[in-house]
């Protein structure tokens, strides 16, 4: 015990007691003390974490880490007292242009309001599941971010700001170590807005995140690999963010075909590149690698109720993936005519957005402000089809199929960011005897903790980071919807309809031992519509965690 | 030495109007941005009540996209007068914040009742707060009590946020002076306010000779010296508060109405197209590389660096 206690005196620093020391302080911000965090009800209760492990000396010799020992960014440290000044002296040219309209006409009213006028009531605080799971880490607090952003501001681009620097607490030398953290610290937010919606003035801390990251895209060309180089870059260029190309997307759709006829006897030919479809349903490339089932199930369902839809082999036109929602707009808006593109040479009356909730907010809402003359096609979300297929009688279901517990995920991006709520609902009500909400749920939900980005995040210790803090909210509910039923015996099922959060359940429950603890796994809508067919010999859920 | 008093109460108010004004068209004029709604959006019909949108029905585009304006406004009443969002999410803020505020609200109202009955009593119209019949008596009760309770309410509300500043760590960690500034500027107006109306004018009568006397030019003599000072802080706090974040008074419905609540779709042809077009025109000045700086934003989205065109 006695070892314990100073293992834990030594390895975990105080945290940070003042805005000064973000950018004074020489030891790590974060204490991330795992005795902290947001305790779990039963059976984990007594669930004691390990240290989130340390970067290896070579990655800590190499990369900035100093905010709270992870490096989600791999940002360099400079070698160079030069290197140092350009990279303040960059970041100061990118503030200025967020505020600009010409540079950043994208964002600039929404940021500008939340710059402005944060009276800093911690109203926001509370409704972080990062900054509650973390056991309250102050860099966390949803603020936090905005704050140092703006008295950065205060001195370095108003007029007298060094003259008035200790009326507005600026009192500190803008460095490469603030500049760097800041880069850092934008990407320990999933962006679900879920501190926007309780701001009594409407101030937008997520999006003061995304723009921090949109200033270190845009201007230093900072940036995650997996967003850029490995994600919008790789996408445009192979057609996919896996990369995969056109030819190896009808391979695998022909392999799909075969499964659906070895697993569960249905002889369907999925259609691709089909002309004179009504629909081009536009899945996250991640569900053809990871979850193909999903990919089956749709092709069950739109068969059986006889829709007329393809799916799209043209480089572009298979992964509905836009990761420049996340960081950068130019990269977002190259994507998103990419999609649009395609969807058009394809003559298809509208654009279907399948399983993938960053996908729905990109091509539907966001994309609409950068859509003009031809460009501007129709776009909808599956969830409404699906509801009008499953209650339009043309296929009969049986609900006693689904007869376990279920409980459902609402992902940000569909839910909170563009209210599609209850179509989903209503289709677990009818096909799901044993249906129940998590709390809160709806718009009010909390986010799977992959958001953002965060859910293809592998690098380094980042998926612990993960799996420990920013899921934790999440399974905290998911075991409390379950709390009846928590035995492992009693098989449970999340359906959590996106792919990002999809994959941030398989890490997290994987992580928690969640499925031999407790019997749960997790998957989309349409697998538990399929589950339900009167018609499908075989159950299409299996019952283990992918 | 009277006409600095009047004059630099003049300049106070005009300066106030127009950085108020300054601010609300700088909100105002800003180019559209990309959609960023948050759920529930209050003006749709029906599927306000828990979040849901237009985009819950198939072929959304050929539906009819009615606003429920009356519900916009009842959530912009609760809002704007019985702080319900602090309320909700963080009821012991709101058990000071809500008075604090709603205290403001009051003083506002005597000045606007004060301003009104000067104004008429100059056009000779009728005097409000001095008619001596039974409707006087009444308004000039009632605006007592307005002012009182405000001023109660406003330095009971503000006590309570400031000791919560001092002492909370979740706000000390944050303070600036300039926080601590904003609250006890108020309340140390409360108490030039409700000393001014204690001592000297009771029954609002030097407030509204003072205002009669602004709009008539009219530089008389102010001899109760209590009331010089109460005016004098008045107009350095009409200068000071556009510079502070208290406008977030006025930015709350752009954050509402531009932000939170800006579903507008994007139709062929429709006003909101030419508005994005002339975005698109702007010229992008970012430096990273993949950005190609010098291009418009039209022209960079729609032409790839080398390093990502298509490689099949």
């Amino acid at each position: 015990m006695s070892n314990n206690k100073n293992m834990r005196e030594t390895r975990y620093s105080p945290g940070i007691n003042s805005i000064k020391e973000f950018a004074e302080a020489d030891e790590r911000l974060a204490a991330l003390d795992p005795e902290k965090y947001l305790k779990l009800p039963y059976p984990y209760d007594d669930w004691v974490d390990p240290p989130i492990k340390e970067l290896t000396d070579e990655q800590k010799n190499r990369l900035e880490h100093s905010l709270d020992g992870l490096s989600a960014v791999s940002i360099p440290k400079p070698e160079t007292s030069k290197d140092k000044e350009e990279l303040v002296a960059k970041f100061l040219a990118g503030l200025k242009k967020l505020f600009s309209k010409e540079n950043n006409w994208t964002f600039v009213q929404p940021f500008t309001l939340s710059m402005e006028n944060c009276m800093k009531c911690q109203t926001c605080s509370d409704e972080c599941p990062i900054y509650i799971s973390s056991g309250k880490e102050e860099i966390y607090r949803p603020m936090f971010r905005g704050e140092i952003l703006r008295r950065i501001i205060d001195k370095y681009l108003k007029p007298g700001g060094k003259f008035f620097q200790k009326l507005t607490g600026s009192e500190f030398e803008l460095n490469w170590e603030t500049v760097a953290r800041l880069a850092e610290l934008s990407y320990r937010c999933t962006l679900c807005r879920r501190c926007a919606q309780a701001c009594p003035i409407g101030i937008d801390n997520a999006l003061i995140t995304r723009e921090i990251r949109v200033l270190f895209s845009e201007e230093l060309g900072i940036a995650p690999a997996e967003l850029h180089s490995a994600g919008t870059v790789k996408q445009l260029k192979t057609g996919s963010s896996t990369g995969t190309n056109p030819t190896a997307m009808r391979d695998i759709v022909e392999f799909i075909e075969e499964d659906l006829k070895d697993l569960y006897d249905v002889d369907i030919k999925l259609p691709v590149d089909k002309e004179g479809a009504e629909i081009l349903l536009l899945h996250n490339f991640g569900e053809y690698l990871s979850w193909p089932e999903n990919i089956m199930a749709f092709a069950i369902i739109f068969e059986k109720a006889g829709i007329n839809w393809t799916l799209s082999s043209e480089m572009g036109a298979y992964d509905s993936v836009n990761y420049g929602l996340f960081y950068d707009d130019v990269q977002f808006a190259r994507v998103a005519l990419d999609h649009v593109a395609k969807a058009k040479k394809l003559g298809v009356k509208k654009l279907v957005v399948s399983e993938c909730g960053h996908a729905h907010k990109s091509l539907i809402p966001i994309a609409d402000r950068i859509l003009v003359d031809d460009n501007i096609i129709f776009r909808e979300s599956v969830f409404p089809l699906l509801e009008e297929i499953v209650f339009n009688g043309k296929i009969k279901f049986n609900p006693k199929k689904n007869d376990f517990p279920v409980t459902l995920h609402d992902p940000c991006n569909i839910v909170r960011a563009m209210g599609i709520v209850e179509p989903q609902r209503r289709i677990l009500r009818k096909l799901c005897p044993q249906f129940i909400e998590m709390e809160p749920h709806g718009v009010n939900n909390y986010c799977c903790g992959g958001g953002s980005g965060f859910a293809i995040f592998q690098g380094k210790n980042f998926p612990e980071w993960r799996n420990k803090i920013s899921f934790r909210m999440k399974f905290k509910q998911t075991l409390e919807a379950f709390k009846d039923n928590i035995d492992p015996s009693i098989k449970k099922y999340v359906c959590a309809p996106c792919s990002n959060c999809k994959g941030a359940f398989r890490d997290g429950l994987t992580y928690y031992n969640a499925f031999e603890k407790c019997g749960i796994i997790y998957g989309g809508l349409v697998e538990l519509i399929v589950n339900a067919m009167e018609d499908m010999e075989k159950p299409f859920i299996q019952w283990e965690l992918k | 030495m009277m006409i600095i008093l009047y004059l630099f109460a003049y300049f106070s108010i005009l300066t106030f109007c127009g950085l108020v004004i300054k601010r609300i068209l700088k909100y105002k004029n800003m180019p559209v941005h990309l959609r960023w709604e948050l759920y529930p959006v209050a003006h749709e019909p029906f599927r306000n009540k828990y979040g849901g949108s237009y985009y819950e029905e198939v072929e959304w585009w050929n539906k009819k996209n009615k606003k429920d304006h009356l519900a916009e406004f009842w959530v912009m009443f609760e809002e704007i007068f019985l702080l319900k969002g602090v309320y909700v999410h963080n009821k012991k803020l709101w058990l000071f914040s809500f008075p604090f505020h709603l205290g403001l609200y009051l003083i506002s109202a005597t000045a606007i009742i004060i301003t009104c009955s000067a104004v008429l009593d100059l056009s000779s119209i009728i005097s409000i707060l001095n008619a001596q019949n039974i409707f006087g008596k009444i308004i000039l009760y009632l605006t007592k009590v307005t002012a009182y309770s405000g001023l109660a309410l406003t330095f009971i509300g503000g006590i309570g946020l400031l000791i919560k500043r001092l002492s909370e760590k979740k706000y000390k960690f944050y303070n600036t002076p300039l926080d601590i500034i904003n609250l006890l500027f108020i309340l140390i107006l409360t108490i030039s306010i409700s000393a001014t109306l204690i001592f000297s004018n009771s029954s609002f009568t030097l407030s509204e000779e003072f205002v009669k006397n602004l709009f008539s030019f009219n530089f008389a003599a102010i001899s109760n010296k209590l009331f010089i000072i109460h005016i004098v802080l008045i107009s350095i706090f009409l200068l000071y508060f556009p510079l502070t974040k208290m406008m977030h008074l006025f930015a709350k419905y752009f954050t509402y109405h531009n932000v939170r609540w800006e579903d507008e779709p994007n139709y062929k042809g429709g006003k909101l197209e030419r508005r994005i077009k002339e975005a698109l025109n702007f010229d992008i000045g970012w430096s990273a590389p993949h950005v190609r700086t010098g291009k418009t934003w039209a022209e960079a989205a729609t032409t790839l660096p080398p390093e990502m065109k298509n490689v099949e």
